[in-house]
């Protein structure tokens, strides 16, 4: 039986406030921790006022733990693409060994049979090839794109928190516009005909590495 | 071919299975197409969860509008679909951690996330129209109404460059009256603006190129550096970098394999 979490005390999260937050969606206490700690120092950036903005920082904190999450995904999968290559360049010496000691084996005349080859132990060699990299590729693309669903949420909170705070204080000195919301002007604003770009015009730019961002 | 006798058999034996008897057999089977519920349409309406209803009264208790409670009980059940959404989410990279730290074999792991991904791609779309739901919800609350989205063009085609078939044909240029002052004709005879050269387009053929191309993609992807920067959050995503110069390597791979195929042979057949 697993010991119960004990987390510190959380004055600056009111317990109604918990409670209507609900279960945090993460599986482990380490996550668990990580999700209070950041929940409260987004609440101390933003002072949540109601419930719905308390969702809002809720939202923001869970959008921000999933991105680190993804980003420890894909530095594992970049390792993984070197261990897949070593693999395989294992595999091959191997199967080159066997080869080699089947034909030593009939040039002697000894009868057909498996020769014992030990495992060929995975070596670290420079990476001059792109094999393990593109097996890794789909899974990638899968983070990218996850990547940027959430970064777009995180992003979208602030926006929001401001633009519902504009409308409370409005609706509460009574000079509110109903005929041109805010947020929906905002929404108009980029046109989608600007957002379509050509990918493979991006993908032959002559240059992959952009100023100031080599290692 | 499966034989007449078996076929019979078959047939003999299916009308004795007629699907689960017992009560418990059929809830059982009540969920057999069940995968996580996210999609589910509640039949009946009248009754509302004591979450939802609790967090209903909190979001509607300031408001003076009649269609208030209906709103917040909107909003809540939009707030615990993106709560199923988000818990169905850590339960999938709960388990690709688990898989992690099990599974030793790189390609199966490899495969394994791109699965987990793919799954949790999925649930986040789920994630996202709940959200949108909450978020007209609150707007309705307010009283605010929702704008409708402005019209999305055909994917692929700006709006200029959409074909249309219905286009009248164009009307003959008009002929321009001669320049009326000085000012105006020396406008006139002022050198016409140079447009902005195209963007050359990189030679994948050009050996120096591919060199370069490849070295580039290498250093990019695989220096240890890189890594190290992307852990510490310096740089927001790797994945966008690698999305990209996959697609040059897979060019890279083709001009290569284009080269190697347009080649003559170097060593001349024997003919005697």
């Amino acid at each position: 039986m697993t010991d119960p979490v004990v987390l510190p005390e959380m004055p600056d999260i009111p317990a109604d406030v918990r409670e209507l937050l609900g279960a945090p969606p993460v599986r482990s206490v380490a996550e668990l921790k990580a999700y209070f700690g950041l929940l409260r120092a987004i609440a101390k950036q933003y002072s949540p006022r109601d419930i719905n903005e308390w969702l809002l920082a809720a939202d923001q904190t869970v959008s921000i733990l999933r991105t680190n999450t993804l980003r420890q995904h894909e530095v594992n999968l970049l390792k993984l693409s070197e261990e897949v290559v070593q693999d395989e360049r294992a595999g091959t010496k191997r199967r080159e060994l066997l080869v080699a000691q089947l034909q030593a084996d009939r040039a002697a005349g000894l009868p057909d049979q498996v020769p014992k080859v030990p495992e060929v132990p995975r070596t670290r060699e420079p990476m001059d090839d792109t094999r393990g990299l593109v097996r890794c590729l789909p899974a990638l693309e899968q983070i990218g794109r996850l990547s940027d669903g959430y970064r777009a949420q995180r992003m979208s909170v602030p926006r929001e928190l401001l633009d519902y705070r504009k409308i409370i204080a409005s609706l509460k000195a009574g000079d509110i516009r109903v005929d041109k919301p805010m947020i929906a002007d905002k929404e108009k604003a980029v046109p989608d005909d600007e957002q379509i770009v050509d990918e493979e015009e991006v993908a032959d730019t002559p240059s992959l590495v952009p100023s100031g961002r080599k290692p | 071919m499966t034989s007449a006798k078996k076929i019979e058999a078959n047939r003999r034996n299916a009308l004795r299975s007629t699907g689960p008897r017992t009560a418990a057999g059929k809830a059982r089977s009540r969920k057999n197409a069940l995968r996580h519920g996210l999609a589910a349409v509640l039949k009946d309406h009248t009754v509302v969860p004591e979450a939802v209803a609790k967090l209903a009264s909190v979001i509607a208790a300031d408001s003076s509008d009649p269609l208030a409670e209906a709103h917040g009980i909107t909003f809540a059940e939009a707030e615990m679909a993106v709560r199923r959404a988000r818990a169905a989410q850590a339960e999938v990279l709960a388990e690709l951690l688990e898989a992690e730290t099990a599974q030793s074999k790189p390609q199966v792991l490899v495969e394994f996330i791109a699965t987990a991904m793919q799954t949790v791609g999925r649930l986040h779309r789920y994630e996202r129209r709940a959200l949108s739901r909450r978020r007209r919800a609150m707007r309705e609350l307010m009283g605010i109404p929702t704008a409708s989205r402005a019209p999305r063009s055909r994917r692929g085609f700006r709006r200029s460059a959409r074909p249309t078939l219905l286009q009248p044909a164009p009307l003959p240029p008009l002929p321009l009256p001669p320049p009326a002052s000085a000012a105006h004709a020396s406008r006139a005879a002022r050198p016409k603006r140079l447009s902005c050269p195209k963007r050359k387009k990189i030679d994948y053929a050009d050996p120096a190129v591919l060199e370069r191309v490849s070295q580039l993609a290498r250093r990019n992807l695989l220096d240890d550096s890189w890594l190290h920067l992307f852990a510490a959050g310096k740089i927001e995503s790797l994945a966008r970098w690698v999305r990209r110069s996959g697609f040059i390597v897979w060019r890279l791979n083709k001009a290569l394999a284009a080269q190697k195929k347009s080649e003559p042979d170097d060593v001349p057949h024997d003919t005697s």
